[in-house]
């Protein structure tokens, strides 16, 4: 630097010194600004490309595996029953438990820890009707179906012939639900539309009337799932407005012609005395099923219940 | 500028005046150095750059996140229309590897040719990105075994994973070359890879593994 010596005229260059002094400083802070700058904007970026290493992500995908398979199960458990609640509620278990095992043992390699088990199972009756008028077993056109109920699930009717079918008003078939403690009926229709020949469903819920039509042949109407020839029925809502348990009829069953099923939440015995396989037939079935599951890992103690009901619709 | 000396031999006196005005001359250079140093770094600080986690490069942490969530989202996708099961369920029980592959037992050159075959054709292929696929299974012993459904090489460092598990169940039909079911159940057969690890109507759980990294 020039002029660190003093001045040949004796002048002392203290100001310089100073100067200098300053000068270091602020590129000291300078540099140090532009470090902590640097180190936020790479901190930054590693938060925001850090992946999920807590197992949430695998928690969810393990959860939609289980679902998948213990809906699977459920079902296969129908078709290999032994007709009774013993075995059904045994085939569901052993499948849970059969799951459980091997999957826990695959997931531990990965540090997780996932367990299964039924929770619970409900009960329910499976009715159903091959072939022919909607009838009862001892030939009645109106019938009760089931008595207080709060569930139906898996409700679906094939109309054999739309030429079966009555017409509106001419002893209409109709789907009734029918509160125990008062209240607004639920009610469907399936008739016949004599000038256009569609298959019209009419729904009559929380007082007011609505309805859908069709012009296939051989509609399938999916009463739970609200669809008529697989296609959305926005009028229908099983049950809608209905308070409480209820008492589901049929009124008119000869107005129609072709299969029908669906499973309702109560005992075979409550509501038939013994299981029948006549016409329509009723045999147990489980209305639903609950699972627990536990997923560890070490960061991570996810638990949840996942609910088996196919066909389920909350009315 | 410098000013020349008046005369010869001045002595003290006129050496001083000259020292004044030489230091006159080394500010300037002294503050055009000054000023170099500065703007050398100012180009420097501009200049400087990091290698963070989302600079571009094959082993970008942001890509990586990228295949792996795509991983994720084939295997979710498959599971869902059933395509992973029935790619699991692909099976020429006679030849006892997945159907239309060589001697090897899995698939080399290209994908299945099914419709998760063509999930990951269509996600990772025509992006340079290369894959293998692996079903996990219990065999007979309890123990944890493995098969290569899809095998394109080794893994490079930056590889990701993703993985989904599919039950079997004793009454699963097994698929021929055309990808439809036929009348043989997977416990019906005992040429299927994986043995029924159940006494229940589950026949076995398969996890199966995607590892996906880039080319």
């Amino acid at each position: 630097m020039a002029d660190l010596r003093p001045l040949s005229d004796g002048r002392p260059t203290d100001s310089r010194a100073q100067l200098i002094l300053v000068t270091g400083f602020v590129i000291a802070v300078v540099l140090i600004a532009l470090a902590l700058v640097m180190n936020s904007a790479i901190y930054t970026e590693n938060l925001a490309t850090r992946s999920d290493s807590s197992g949430a992500t695998e928690a969810a995908a393990y959860q939609r595996a289980v679902e998948s398979a213990a809906l699977d199960a459920f079902e296969y458990a129908h078709v290999v029953n032994d007709s009774g609640y013993v075995g059904l509620n045994r085939n569901v278990t052993d499948a849970i438990a059969g799951i459980d095992a091997i999957s826990t043992r695959q997931e531990a390699t990965h540090g997780h820890v996932p367990n299964l088990s039924v929770a619970a199972t409900v009960n329910g009756t499976a009715i159903s009707d091959d072939a022919g008028v909607f009838d009862s077993q001892s030939n009645a056109d109106n019938w009760t179906v089931a008595t207080d109920i709060s569930g139906v699930r898996a409700f679906t009717i094939h109309v054999d012939d739309r030429t079966d079918l009555n017409q509106s008003g001419n002893r209409e078939f109709r789907v009734v639900a029918d509160p125990v403690s008062g209240g607004d009926r639920w009610t469907m229709n399936v008739t016949r539309n004599a000038t256009t020949n569609e298959v019209v469903v009419g729904v009559n819920a929380t007082g007011s009337y609505d309805e859908c039509r069709r012009s296939s042949l051989k509609p399938w109407i999916n009463v739970t799932a609200g669809t008529v020839g697989s296609e959305p029925c926005d009028a229908m809502t099983f049950a809608e407005g209905v308070t409480g348990p209820y008492t589901l009829r049929i009124r008119n069953g000869s107005g129609i012609e072709g299969s029908y099923s669906l499973v309702v939440n109560d005992n075979v015995s409550v509501l038939y005395g013994t299981a029948g396989f006549g016409d329509p037939s009723d045999e147990p079935a489980l209305y639903n099923m609950t699972v627990n599951m536990v997923y560890r890992t070490a960061e991570l103690d996810y638990r949840t219940e996942i609910e088996i009901a196919p066909g389920d619709h909350d009315g | 500028m410098v000013t020349p000396p008046a005369a010869r031999g001045r002595g003290a006196q006129s050496s001083g005046h000259f020292d004044r005005d030489e230091s006159g001359q080394a500010h300037t250079l002294e503050g055009v150095v000054a000023a170099l140093i500065l703007l050398s770094a100012v180009i420097f600080a501009l200049e400087m750059t990091a290698v963070t986690p989302l600079s571009a490069s094959t082993s970008s942490q942001h890509l990586e996140n990228q295949q792996e969530a795509t991983a994720r989202g084939v295997l979710a996708s498959a599971a869902e229309t059933d395509a992973l099961e029935r790619a699991v369920l692909f099976w020429n029980t006679s030849a006892e590897r997945f159907w239309n592959t060589s001697g090897l037992g899995y698939y080399a050159s290209g994908p299945p040719p099914n419709e998760l075959g063509r999930m990951l054709n269509r996600s990772f292929d025509s992006r340079g990105i290369a894959y293998n696929v692996f079903v996990v299974y219990q065999d007979d012993e309890g123990e944890r075994d493995s098969r290569r459904l899809i095998y394109q090489g080794r893994p490079s460092d930056n590889a990701v994973s993703a993985a989904r598990s599919v039950t079997l169940f004793d009454n699963d039909p097994l698929y021929d070359h055309e990808s439809v079911a036929t009348g043989t159940t997977v416990s019906a057969t005992g040429d299927y890879f994986a043995p029924d690890a159940s006494p229940g109507s589950v026949y076995n759980v398969v996890r199966v593994e995607v590892v996906v990294w880039r080319i």
